[in-house]
């Protein structure tokens, strides 16, 4: 067993999401603040709703023996752990045995699968689903497939936290490279609900957006006097983390360190936050990293876009990170969900790889309640970030917050730019 | 038509296995099916020859000889 208090650091990443399908183009679409917010709509809903859309069909990516156990988040999921995978240099992990893991988060898994089948058994009077159903159906059922696909033979975890859900799950992967409990693993989440069935259960909290009438890529204003709800989105986003040790021995480049996870809860409503809880993780993640507040360079905040809840992350991010640079990506690629903690902490990785302050987009005219150092608009860019921090808070009352940082020790390794 | 083409032409149609990949004595997983498969192959049987598959009985990792004896046994159980 190896010593505890290991340094964790990110060797790969994988994207498939509303504005990009990998790191370089995310990349380029937060150097352009391009927005992936277009409208969607179904026969079924009279209202159309924005929504942050992943404009790809990875069906072809499989053959017909797999699709029938594969909904299309569990597609997303293996399609962006293969890519960190690859990107790390490290495909399989049968040679790890049992230290090697995937930490995996989720809201609704295979839910596209499971509501076709509800719609069968009602209107079709369909006694029995297909066999292998229930298989596509499970929250689980994207990590089962990742880990037999890359023989990841540890623990193989699923969180479900709401918003949080990956962010809980790469902390979790963080924690164990950390203790000794593995020297590497796959990190993230994935979600693609982007159903009327599940797009209506959302409606129902009447926290949806309206779409811009103007130009529906403006639709998710986080922060902004104007917000008027949140954006749904689909995606998976995974990390390839493993132990500086490792690393080193196996001459890998990381993008940078992984430095601190705290997680707290509200103990206080299923659907309301508390800033006291989102405080509780921020300080606790300072404190895991051994960080003073101002040594923080970058936050990229939840920030859903809602009327309440953009002021109580604010007071939160006050409280604790006095003036430091916040922006809420969610503008541009709205709220993934179970992917959305993974996506934003991936920005956060690129803003410490890069030096490059992301922006929330459509902030032009800042909620005094929202009063924070925002990075408005226009990304900067040449601007070095040592500590970069990703604040996650879900539904339920958990909340995380991650630490990203330099890479100090090992040669690091930039990520290669596709041509914007 | 045939029990064996039925089977060929619904392998080919739901999973693009080319019928000249299978013989008779070619065995089911050795083309990708596993057994949640087999039982989606057995419920379609079941509805395009209009028969219920009472008696599943098969040998581990049957044939294509074997899917084809299970489902005239059961034909020929029901009289058909």
């Amino acid at each position: 067993m190896s010593s505890k208090n290991r340094g964790v650091v990110v060797t790969g990443l994988g994207v498939i999401s509303p504005i990009g399908l990998d790191a370089a183009e995310l990349l380029a679409s937060l150097r352009q603040n391009r927005s992936g917010i277009r409208l969607w709509e179904s026969p079924q809903l009279a209202k159309k709703f924005p929504a942050g859309i992943v404009d790809r069909d990875f069906s072809g990516e499989f053959t017909k023996l797999e699709l029938p156990y594969l909904d299309r988040c569990s597609q997303l999921a293996i399609v962006a752990a293969r890519q960190a995978a690859r990107d790390a240099g490290l495909e399989a992990f049968g040679a790890y045995a049992q230290r090697a893991g995937l930490f995996y988060g989720t809201v609704g898994g295979g839910v596209a699968t499971e509501h076709e089948w509800v719609r069968q058994f009602h209107l079709e009077n369909k006694q029995l689903p297909r066999p292998y159903t229930i298989m596509a159906c499970m929250l689980n059922a994207a990590p089962a497939h990742i880990s037999i696909r890359h023989q990841i033979l540890g623990p193989v975890m699923t969180h479900s936290s709401a918003c949080t859900s990956s962010g809980s799950a790469i902390g979790d992967a963080f924690r164990a490279i950390r203790d000794g409990y593995l020297d590497v693993a796959i990190a993230g989440g994935a979600e693609a609900a982007m159903l009327p069935t599940f797009v209506a259960l959302w409606g129902g909290l009447r926290a949806l957006a309206e779409p811009d009438p103007v130009d529906v890529s403006r639709s998710c204003r986080p922060f902004s006097t104007d917000r008027n709800g949140l954006v749904l989105g689909e995606g998976a986003v995974f990390l390839l983390l493993e132990s500086r040790e490792h690393a080193s021995q196996r001459g890998a480049h990381p993008y940078c360190a992984m430095s601190g996870f705290g997680i707290a809860s509200d103990g206080y409503h299923i659907g309301s936050p508390k800033a006291e809880g989102q405080v509780a993780a921020l300080r606790d993640a300072l404190r895991d990293a051994g960080l003073q507040a101002q040594q923080i360079g970058y936050v990229n905040a939840h920030a859903t876009a809602t009327a309440g809840g953009d002021p109580v992350e604010a007071a939160a991010l006050r409280e604790v990170l006095d003036d430091v640079p916040v922006s809420s990506t969610k503008a541009i690629h709205g709220h993934l969900l179970g992917a959305a903690s993974a996506m934003e902490l991936a920005v956060a990785i690129l803003a410490v790889n890069k030096s490059l302050l992301p922006a929330t987009a459509h902030l032009d005219s800042i909620d005094p309640a929202c009063a924070l150092n925002h990075v408005a608009n226009t990304p900067i860019f040449d601007h070095p970030v040592e500590h970069a921090l990703s604040l996650s808070a879900g539904f339920g009352g958990t909340n995380v917050a991650l630490i990203v940082s330099r890479e100090n020790s090992l040669p690091s390794k930039a990520l290669k730019t596709t041509i914007a | 038509m045939h029990v064996q083409n039925v089977i060929k032409e619904f392998l080919q149609e739901r999973f693009d296995i080319a019928p000249e990949r299978i013989t008779e004595s070619t065995s089911m997983s050795d083309v990708g099916l596993d057994s949640m498969m087999m039982l989606e192959i057995m419920l379609e049987l079941e509805d395009r020859l209009g028969i219920k598959l009472k008696d599943l009985s098969m040998p581990a990792n049957p044939t294509l000889h074997d899917v084809v004896a299970l489902v005239e046994r059961n034909q020929a159980a029901q009289g058909q």
